[in-house]
C-alpha cells in the first residue's frame, strides 16, 4: 500500500511538473487583465505591441537576406505598425496568426516571451487595482512572481545581466544600424511598460491615472517622427526608468530586462548576414537558454543575489 | 598667489567631485554612455545637402561608411568615421549644482588627419550621464585608421569599458579606472598567443599606472594588465 502511494506520489509529480511547463497560467488570476478595464488605451496598446513585435519578426524572417531596399522596407512595415497602433487589438492577438514562420522558428523564445509578458500584464493588472501601494499589493505581486519562476522550463532569469548579454555576439548591433526606426519603435515599446509600472507606483489613485494618461502621450510622442523623436542611445532599463517599481520588486526588474534584451537578440538574429538561415533556429534556441540561465553574463551589479 | 590658485583648482576638484559622486554615474560609465551617443548620432547621420550625390540605402552607389545623403531631409547625426576611426576619449567632470546640468565633458578623437589636424567630438552629459548636447570640432579626413577586421572600433572600445564597469565591483584595483578615468586609447595590438587585439590603455586620475586592456576583434575580452 505505501509503496502503491509512493509510486502515485512520483506519478503525480512527474505530471504536474510537464503541465507547469506548458505557457499556461492556470488558474488565471482573479486580477487578470483588470489593468485594461481602467486603462483601455493602454492595454490596446499593449496589445498592439505584441502584434507589431511579431509583425516585424515574421517579415524580417521571410525576407531575410532579400532586403535591397532596407529604408523603403523599414518604411512600409512601419506604416503597418502605425496603422496597428493608432487602431489597436481589444484582446491579445494569436501570434501564430500573424507570424506562423516566426512561432515555428523561434519556439523557446516565444513561450518564454509569452511566459514573462504573462507576468507583465498581472503585475499591472494588480497595480492598477490595488487600492493603496501598501504590503497587501506588494505581497500579491511578490506571489505572482513565485508562480512566475516555478514554471522554470519558461521562465527568464530574474539575475541581472550585463548588457553584453544583449550587444557582445557576432550578430549584435545588426538591428539597430539596418532599422534605427523597428529599433527605435521596439525600445519605444519596452519604454512604454516599464514606465508603466512606474506610474502605477503614485501613492493616490488620480495621480496614477494622470501619470497612466502622461506615459500614454509620451509614447505617441517618442514614435511620432521615428528615428529622430525616440532619443534613446540604449535600452530602456527598469532601474532607471522605473527606480520606484524596481527597489520594490528587486527580482521582478532584471527579469523583465532580461526579457528586453532577448527581443534584441532575436532582431539581430533576423538581420545580421552573419546567422545563416539554417542557423537562425538552433540561435534561437541557444539564446533562449542563455537568457534562462542565470549565470550566464552575470553582472557583478546586482547587489541583491 | 600661486598657492591661492592651487588652493582655489584644489577646492574646485573637490567640489566638482562631490557632486559628480553624490548621485549620477561614474566617469567610466559617462564615458560608455558616450560612445553609446556616438553610435545613436551616427545611425541618423544625413548631410541633407543638395550639392552632394545621394547616399541612401537601396539607391544604386550606395555606400554604407558614409553618412545617408537625403537633400530632402536635414542635417544631422555625425559622420561614421566617429564610429569607425576613433582613436581616444577624453573625459572631464564638471563643477555642477544640479543633476540635469551639465556634468561631463567627453570628447571623441579620430585618427589625426595627413595635415596633423584631429577631428573630434564633444558630449555633454548630464550627472545621470543622459547626453545634453554635442559639438563637432573641425579636422581633416581621419588618415591611417586601422580597418578593424570585425567588430568596429566604438563597440571594441564599449566593451572594454564592460570589463572595468563589471570587474570595479568585486576587484579594487579597476575601482579607480571606474571613478576617476581621465583617458582612453584604441590601437591595434598583438595578444600573448600573437593574435591581432585591439589594445585600450586607461588612464586614471592620481593612478601613475596605465591599465591595458586587450580585446579580441570578435569584441570578447582578451588580457588585462597594468603598465607603467
Amino acid at each position: 500500500m505505501k509503496k502503491l502511494a509512493v509510486v502515485f506520489g512520483l506519478i503525480s509529480a512527474l505530471v504536474s511538473s510537464a503541465a507547469v511547463a506548458e505557457v499556461i497560467w492556470y488558474p488565471l488570476p482573479p486580477e487578470a487583465y483588470k489593468f485594461g478595464q481602467k486603462y483601455p488605451d493602454a492595454q490596446r496598446l499593449l496589445f498592439a505591441f505584441d502584434y507589431g513585435h511579431a509583425l516585424v519578426y515574421e517579415r524580417l524572417l521571410l525576407n531575410k537576406g532579400n532586403i535591397q531596399d532596407p529604408v523603403k522596407f523599414e518604411q512600409q512595415i512601419l506604416s503597418e505598425i502605425m496603422a496597428i497602433l493608432k487602431n489597436p487589438p481589444n484582446v491579445k492577438v494569436d501570434e501564430s496568426d500573424i507570424a506562423p514562420t516566426y512561432v515555428y522558428t523561434f519556439p523557446l523564445t516565444l513561450n518564454l516571451f509569452d511566459w514573462s509578458h504573462m507576468l507583465h500584464q498581472f503585475v499591472l493588472d494588480v497595480l492598477a487595482i490595488s487600492q493603496d501601494r501598501g504590503k497587501g499589493m506588494v505581497d500579491r505581486i511578490n506571489e505572482l512572481f513565485v508562480q512566475y519562476n516555478a514554471n522554470k522550463p519558461v521562465a527568464i532569469t530574474d539575475v541581472c545581466k550585463t548588457m553584453l548579454f544583449m550587444d557582445g555576439h557576432y550578430f549584435s548591433k545588426e538591428f539597430r544600424r539596418n532599422f534605427p526606426s523597428f529599433n527605435l519603435l521596439i525600445w519605444s515599446y519596452h519604454w512604454f511598460q516599464i514606465k508603466l509600472y512606474e506610474a502605477l507606483m503614485k501613492p493616490t489613485q488620480a495621480q496614477r491615472d494622470q501619470e497612466v494618461k502622461k506615459v500614454v502621450a509620451q509614447f505617441w510622442d517618442l514614435v511620432s517622427d521615428l528615428p529622430d523623436s525616440a532619443e534613446f542611445d540604449m535600452m530602456p532599463e527598469t532601474a532607471k526608468e522605473a527606480p520606484t517599481f524596481a527597489k520594490m520588486f528587486p527580482h521582478i526588474a532584471p527579469a523583465f530586462d532580461n526579457n528586453h534584451m532577448l527581443h534584441d537578440i532575436v532582431s539581430d538574429i533576423l538581420t545580421s548576414s552573419k546567422v545563416p538561415m539554417a542557423n537562425i533556429r538552433a540561435e534561437g534556441f541557444r539564446f533562449g537558454r542563455m537568457a534562462q540561465d542565470p549565470s550566464a553574463f552575470k553582472s557583478a551589479e546586482c547587489t541583491w543575489h | 598667489m600661486k598657492s591661492k590658485i592651487n588652493l582655489l583648482f584644489g577646492l574646485t576638484l573637490i567640489f566638482s567631485s562631490k557632486a559628480v559622486f553624490a548621485h549620477g554615474v561614474t566617469l567610466a560609465k559617462a564615458s560608455e554612455l558616450s560612445l553609446h551617443r556616438v553610435e545613436r548620432l551616427v545611425a541618423l547621420c544625413n548631410l541633407g545637402d543638395a550639392n552632394q550625390p545621394v547616399n541612401i540605402p537601396g539607391q544604386p552607389g550606395y555606400d554604407p561608411t558614409k553618412c545617408k545623403n537625403d537633400p530632402n531631409k536635414p542635417k544631422k547625426g555625425i559622420e561614421p568615421d566617429y564610429q569607425n576611426k576613433p582613436i581616444g576619449l577624453v573625459i572631464i567632470a564638471l563643477a555642477h549644482q544640479n543633476e540635469d546640468e551639465p556634468s561631463f565633458k567627453t570628447t571623441v578623437f579620430q585618427y589625426k588627419a595627413q595635415d596633423g589636424t584631429q577631428r573630434s567630438v564633444d558630449i555633454i552629459l548630464d550627472e545621470e550621464g543622459r547626453p545634453l548636447s554635442y559639438q563637432e570640432n573641425a579636422g581633416g579626413l581621419a588618415y591611417n585608421a586601422p580597418a578593424w577586421p570585425d567588430k568596429d572600433a566604438t563597440t571594441l572600445s564599449e566593451n572594454a569599458l564592460h570589463y572595468i564597469l563589471e570587474g570595479a565591483v568585486t576587484k579594487p584595483e579597476l575601482k579607480p579606472y571606474s571613478e576617476k578615468l581621465k583617458s582612453f586609447s584604441i590601437v591595434p595590438g598583438k595578444n600573448a598567443q600573437g593574435q591581432l587585439v585591439a589594445v585600450v590603455d586607461f588612464t586614471a586620475d592620481g593612478e601613475a599606472k596605465i591599465l591595458r586592456v586587450r580585446m579580441k576583434t570578435n569584441g570578447d575580452f582578451d588580457s588585462a594588465e597594468f603598465v607603467q
